[in-house]
């Protein structure tokens, strides 16, 4: 659900922590699932193929992946084909 | 110190005082000089500038919109076909509130194909809510370019300084320039502003039907706001380089009867025109826009107040009555007139001007005309 603002800034610039409020979650049909955590220890990088910055590591440990904002795109799914996989919601 | 120099060389020769973090820009005629010459500044290790030599013009502004949203201090520039790919990025970085600076060397846009200057290329970004400089000669493109980098940096509406195609940008011409130290003063140290990699601020956000007519009307109102930060900024310059600019430019106007409006160099013809007219007793008067955007209207309505105006346009607005600044113009003053010239760089020189101001001085004349059509040239 989108908040009513009541102040927009010059340009409708906002600060990023904002946009924690647009959970894009549920536009998901399909949710990525991740077969192999050890194998996404040696791949840090999908964390910037996520538009959504939604793969997090942690102390440069694979963690989560946070679905309240995965949007489903399925571009990690893509570029580990081994380690994550799609599935239909 | 004094040079002998043309416009496109002033300019980027300002910018190497100045020293932008970055400069990302397509060369385009008649402005490549300053592309040239200012990517030579960064070969010889003059400035420290991140040059990036796009592969276009809508590639070169949306690397000075980000480096702008990342907190630099940015400088482009472009002309006519050029500034015409540019415009969907122009809106953007209007919008944004994105302070930069960009030099415009003003050209026709075709077709048919053309090189030399008419304002239909800076009238196309009119609206976009930049501010908008005309200039008149090398020494006002100069002194302008350093102004712009401080009055764009104070209202966060990005700057547009405008010379006339070859008249300006290729005329050469001696001019005073500022040490670099005096430069660098005057400019100051960049001030910091909200940006992407300090202060984590999300830029080009969409807004809906809920809030940008409140976006567009705060837009709206720091522009027509902004004729305040440029006087306070030309004053400033004033104090120490001893050259005063306006928002406007006249001569004689305070008992004139017939008054003639024009942009840039053109401005010239018709001031020594009116000044020799003035020996001879005649009470004529001119007048050169030169912040176009944001547009002083109650000054001039109130200058203009009961005389005869005939407003030259160098450009057209296919279909309306008038061309661009006959628009603005129409209502002041007791009788308007307003006359196409020049388009293409079809040349207005002080011959022209005479010829001109004599016709509007004889006798009655259409309230809208081309000047200068050739008689021998069937269309």
């Amino acid at each position: 659900m989108v908040k009513e603002i009541k102040k927009v800034d010059l340009g409708a610039r906002i600060l990023a922590s904002e946009s924690e409020e647009y959970q894009t979650g549920s536009w998901r049909k399909e949710i990525p699932v991740v077969k192999d955590k050890e194998e996404m220890n040696k791949h840090v990088e999908i964390a910037l193929y996520c538009p959504e910055a939604a793969i997090v590591y942690v102390g440069g440990k694979y963690s989560h992946i946070d679905y309240k904002f995965c949007k489903g795109c399925g571009i990690c799914a893509n570029y580990l084909k081994k380690v994550i996989e799609m599935k239909r919601v | 110190m004094r040079a002998l120099i043309n416009g496109n060389y002033a300019v980027s020769y300002a910018m190497m005082q100045i020293n932008p973090d970055v400069c990302a820009s397509y060369p385009i005629t008649p402005q490549t000089q300053i592309i040239e010459t200012f990517s030579k500044y960064v070969a010889d290790g003059k400035v420290t500038t991140e040059n990036i030599l796009a592969e276009s013009e809508h590639s070169a502004m949306s690397a000075c919109i980000g480096a702008s949203a990342a907190g630099a201090r940015v400088f482009t520039a472009t002309a006519s076909q050029g500034l015409a790919y540019m415009i969907e990025v122009i809106y953007i970085a209007a919008g944004l509130r994105l302070p930069m600076t960009m030099v415009v060397g003003n050209r026709g846009i075709g077709a048919p194909l053309l090189l030399h200057c008419d304002y239909s290329d800076s009238f196309l970004a009119r609206d976009s809510g930049w501010i908008q400089i005309y200039c008149k000669d090398v020494q006002e493109v100069y002194d302008t370019t350093l102004m712009a980098v401080k009055i764009t940096e104070e209202t966060k509406i990005p700057v547009m300084v405008m010379m006339d195609g070859f008249y300006t940008t290729h005329g050469e011409q001696v001019i005073d320039t500022l040490s670099t130290k005096q430069a660098v003063n005057f400019v100051g140290k960049k001030p910091k502003w909200p940006n992407m990699l300090d202060s984590k601020i999300t830029f080009g956000n969409v807004s809906l039907t809920d809030s940008n007519i409140e976006v567009r009307e705060r837009q709206w109102r720091d522009l027509a706001n902004s004729s305040k930060s440029i006087l306070g900024i030309q004053k400033g310059f004033e104090k120490f380089s001893k050259r005063n600019y306006g928002l406007y430019e006249s001569y004689g106007l305070k008992d004139a009867n017939t008054v003639f409006v024009t942009m840039g160099s053109s401005y010239q013809a018709i001031e020594l025109t009116c000044q020799e007219l003035r020996k001879k007793g005649k009470k004529v008067g001119c007048l050169r826009p030169r912040v176009y955007r944001p547009f002083p209207y109650n000054e001039l309505r109130a200058e203009l107040k009961g005389k005869k105006i005939i407003v030259l346009d160098r450009a057209i607005s296919h279909g309306a009555e008038f061309g661009p600044m006959g628009l603005e113009f129409q209502g002041m003053g007791r009788e308007f007139y307003n006359v196409v010239y020049g388009i293409g760089g079809r040349d207005f020189g002080l011959e022209e001007a005479k010829d001109l101001v004599g016709k509007f001085l004889k006798g009655k004349q259409k309230k809208f005309q081309f000047y200068g059509l050739r008689k021998d040239l069937k269309n």
